[in-house]
């Protein structure tokens, strides 16, 4: 019996010994110390937070970033272009379009924040700075994308912990659009300090990105201000006596790139120039950019844009088509509005070239637009909706079959009107469509050209609007004529340049870019200009006794109406059940 | 094969009998009915669907602040609900061309029958609306107000062939707007309206109605109520 508690007290004492050093960090998951003490694992870390800004490149559309861009995008929701016509759709009565509640990306951010400083002894001040520096400008990115969706959304400055906090110290309220705006300002202005003059690596930020981004979000902030109302104790809308100072800062911020970038004017051609500002990576006027490399990471813009005559073997083509309405918002280059002289419908003009009657287009136009028998790669693009026998009294076909003649001549050309995935407006996009790629490359997944997710027309573009409601007109429209130039458009005289003329120029400088939609909420007159709208069509027939082409205007689509309460996005309604302190928007 | 059917069989037959357990809960079925009247007619207030207001339900039986229900009221101003769990709520009329009102606390048993007073943010008053020839229709109508609130923005004249006219369906061609942003609010309410609309189909009956809209945060109008014209 002794002897079996002498030989259990030794086992014991054996077992015991092992449970001293079972403490260890488990070695299947990367600590800590491993990523926040190499310059490579920062780097690593920094990559995902670079994949998750919620940048509106070409991949993103109305469900969620780095989709494929099927479905409509953001330019469908303004009536600067419309889907081809067969799934056609806009309106947004559920308002949960085009959201981005992102505070994934938000925490990994704050996670950095809090726990890099531990370890920057093990490099230098600059690097240490450069790093959080970049965090910064990630948190201000998102912040910003979420403010000026759902106005003001919770302020979460530091990385919340489950079990050690309680269910209810996590479910934090929406702070006020205004705090939120003065918190991107803030971490913005961080972000300015830390960073260093030139970014790391080629799609890393800079100082002068940080201002670039600071003047966007501010006159965001100034807009709102000035042509927002306040709903819910605040947490929507901005005082409108803080207008002048969001502007200022706007102001400031733009101005201090001045002569850091210049607006791209590689080429004499300013049609040829404007073009090419989209696609070569080497312009001064590029900002910040995101950057595609096949075959890790690509996009599709070509499919879905190219006219039907060039489109790939996998099909699609033309779905994204520029409105007539969009067209009209430009003058000519003599500053006539009244340029697109189509006649009447009894005695319409007749053209024996279509390109004849867009011989005055600003160059700017024609470097967004393809326009109907334009010219490219190097084909002139066929754009035809059906052939008057003659004209008026004539019989008109159409058809929906590439295939079918009249006499030696095709109904509907090479890229119709008509046929599912052919222009539904007469007119397609060439801004940033790349014509150096075959035919056998028009695929999906295949496309690399560079998203400019911020430029110097933009910047210029911010001054401008901001500089004007804070009393300086000269400089506004000096910033105005420095775009129209390069443009091609006729400049604008002091008298000319208005708060609307800005809006204007915005439009036209930044369509397709992803700016309208959130520009026209922002002056609080997307429900105005869309209000029980039908968008219009510039048709090109040809008559076929006289040898020559007529253009009509026509409606298209269904009547679109912007609901105002889509000023705001609605809050995810599984996050208000996650956390029951948000108030949802009004009118959702 | 056929061992194969009746396995498939078996196995979906298995599955269905995982649903036979009831929900033990009673359906909604208490009823909410009420109207929106106007103080300044006395009347219902008249508004549009959709787009014209919504009721607000907080049901404040289990917590002091519930997430809110919402659904929307009728054109004609008034509002029904048959699918309605009982208990306690906080019922308001929201997002309506009106002033806010304090919400009333109601207990929702049986059919329940509830009634707010608001004041409209506008009234506008048609004078008259003729068809003086086939083609042609003449409105005149005149905009007041009993409650100061933000500035007056626009008013049209709405028309249409669909009896449901109001800002969602509309013949835009026929609905004539004046834009009353730039124009001062004490010199919109002592002006007299009259448009002249042409381009009627003749033998054609049209409906039409007169609205006009503050700068409220909804964007909603307030409305003459609906005329046939002939």
């Amino acid at each position: 019996m002794k002897y079996k508690n002498i030989f259990l007290s030794c086992l014991m004492a054996v077992t015991m010994a092992s449970c001293n050093d079972l403490d260890v960090p488990p070695m299947n998951i990367v600590q800590d110390q491993d990523v926040f003490q190499s310059e490579s694992g920062i780097t690593a870390y920094m990559a995902r937070l670079y994949t998750e800004l919620p940048i509106e490149d070409f991949k993103f559309n109305r469900d969620n970033f780095d989709q494929w861009a099927d479905i409509p995008s953001l330019s469908n929701c303004t009536g600067e272009m419309l889907l081809a016509m067969a799934d056609m759709v806009w309106d947004s009565p559920s308002g949960d379009w085009c959201g981005a509640w992102r505070y994934g990306p938000v925490r990994n951010v704050n996670y950095f924040i809090n726990e890099f400083p531990t370890y920057s002894g093990s490099f230098t001040a600059d690097q240490a700075n450069a790093w959080l520096g970049e965090a910064y400008f990630v948190r201000a990115y998102c912040y910003f994308s979420m403010v000026k969706r759902y106005g003001g959304v919770p302020i979460i400055k530091t990385v919340q912990n489950y079990p050690e906090q309680s269910l209810e110290e996590l479910k934090v309220p929406r702070n006020t659009e205004q705090e939120v705006y003065d918190f991107v300002a803030e971490d913005l202005d961080k972000a300015i300090d830390l960073l260093p003059e030139t970014a790391i690596a080629k799609g890393r930020v800079s100082k002068n990105i940080a201002r670039a981004l600071k003047s966007r979000a501010m006159v965001y902030a100034g807009s709102i201000a000035q042509y927002g109302q306040l709903q819910l104790n605040n947490i929507l809308g901005i005082p409108s006596s803080e207008a002048k100072r969001y502007y200022e800062a706007a102001y400031e911020a733009a101005k201090s790139l001045e002569g850091q970038y210049s607006l791209y004017n590689k080429h004499t051609d300013k049609f040829e120039n404007y073009w090419n500002l989209f696609l070569d990576e080497d312009s001064p006027e590029n900002i910040f950019c995101k950057y595609y490399k096949y075959p890790e990471y690509t996009h599709s813009f070509d499919v879905l844009h190219i006219p039907y005559q060039m489109r790939g073997a996998e099909g699609y083509s033309s779905r994204f088509c520029p409105t007539l309405d969009f067209v009209e918002m430009f003058d000519d280059v003599n500053g006539q509005s009244d340029w697109l002289k189509v006649g009447t419908v009894d005695n319409p003009v007749r053209y024996s070239q279509r390109m004849d009657l867009f011989k005055n287009v600003e160059p700017r136009l024609r470097g967004s637009v393809i326009l109907p028998g334009d010219e490219f790669k190097n084909e002139e693009i066929d754009v035809q909706k059906g052939i008057y026998v003659s004209y008026p009294s004539g019989e008109l076909l159409t058809s929906s079959d590439f295939n079918v003649m009249y006499k030696d001549k095709s109904v509907i050309g090479r890229s119709g009107m008509g046929p599912n995935e052919t222009t539904c407006t007469g007119f397609l996009t060439r801004k940033y469509q790349n014509p150096n790629i075959s035919k056998s490359q028009v695929i999906i997944g295949k496309e690399t050209q560079h998203w400019i997710d911020i430029r110097y027309a933009e910047i210029l573009l911010n001054r401008a609007e901001a500089a004007f409601q804070i009393g300086k007109a000269d400089d506004a429209l000096a910033c105005i004529n420095l775009i129209r130039e390069r443009a091609g458009a006729k400049l604008y005289t002091a008298d000319q340049l208005t708060a609307k003329a800005i809006q204007k120029e915005r439009r036209m400088e930044l369509a397709f870019e992803n700016h309208t939609y959130w520009d026209l909420r922002r002056w609080r007159i997307a429900d105005s200009e869309i209000n029980n709208r039908q968008f219009r069509a510039l048709c090109p027939y040809y008559v076929y006794d006289e040898g020559k082409y007529i253009y009509k205007k026509e409606f298209v689509g269904p009547k679109y109406t912007f609901d105002v309460k889509v000023n705001y996005v609605k809050i995810p309604t599984g996050e208000i059940s996650t956390n029951d302190k948000l108030i949802q928007n009004p009118g959702y | 094969m056929k061992k194969i059917n009746l396995l498939v069989g078996l196995f979906v037959v298995a599955l269905m009998v995982s649903c036979e357990k009831l929900d033990n809960y009673d359906n909604p079925k208490e009823i909410l009915t009420g109207r929106v009247i106007d103080q300044v007619t006395g009347e219902a207030l008249d508004s549009e669907q959709p787009n014209g207001f919504r009721i607000k339900l907080s049901e404040i039986s289990w917590s002091d602040n519930p997430q809110p229900e919402y659904f929307w009221g009728k054109a004609d101003g008034t509002f029904n609900n048959t699918k309605i769990f009982a208990g306690t709520y906080e019922i308001s009329p929201v997002e309506g061309a009106f002033f806010e009102v304090e919400p009333q606390k109601v207990e929702i048993k049986g059919e329940v029958n509830v009634e707010f007073k608001v004041i409209p943010y506008l009234t506008v008053t048609a004078s008259a609306i003729k068809r003086v020839d086939a083609e042609t229709l003449e409105v005149t109508y005149t905009i007041s107000r009993s409650k100061v609130g933000d500035k007056i923005i626009d008013a049209r004249v709405f028309v249409s062939k669909n009896p449901n006219v109001g800002s969602n369906i509309i013949d835009n061609d026929l609905s004539p707007m004046r834009n009353l942003k730039e124009v001062a609010d004490g010199e919109v309410l002592n002006m007299t309206f009259k448009e002249t609309i042409k381009g009627l189909e003749s033998g054609k009956k049209y409906y039409v109605r007169v609205g006009a809209r503050t700068d409220n945060a909804s964007k909603r109008y307030n409305f003459t109520k609906v005329t046939e014209v002939d």
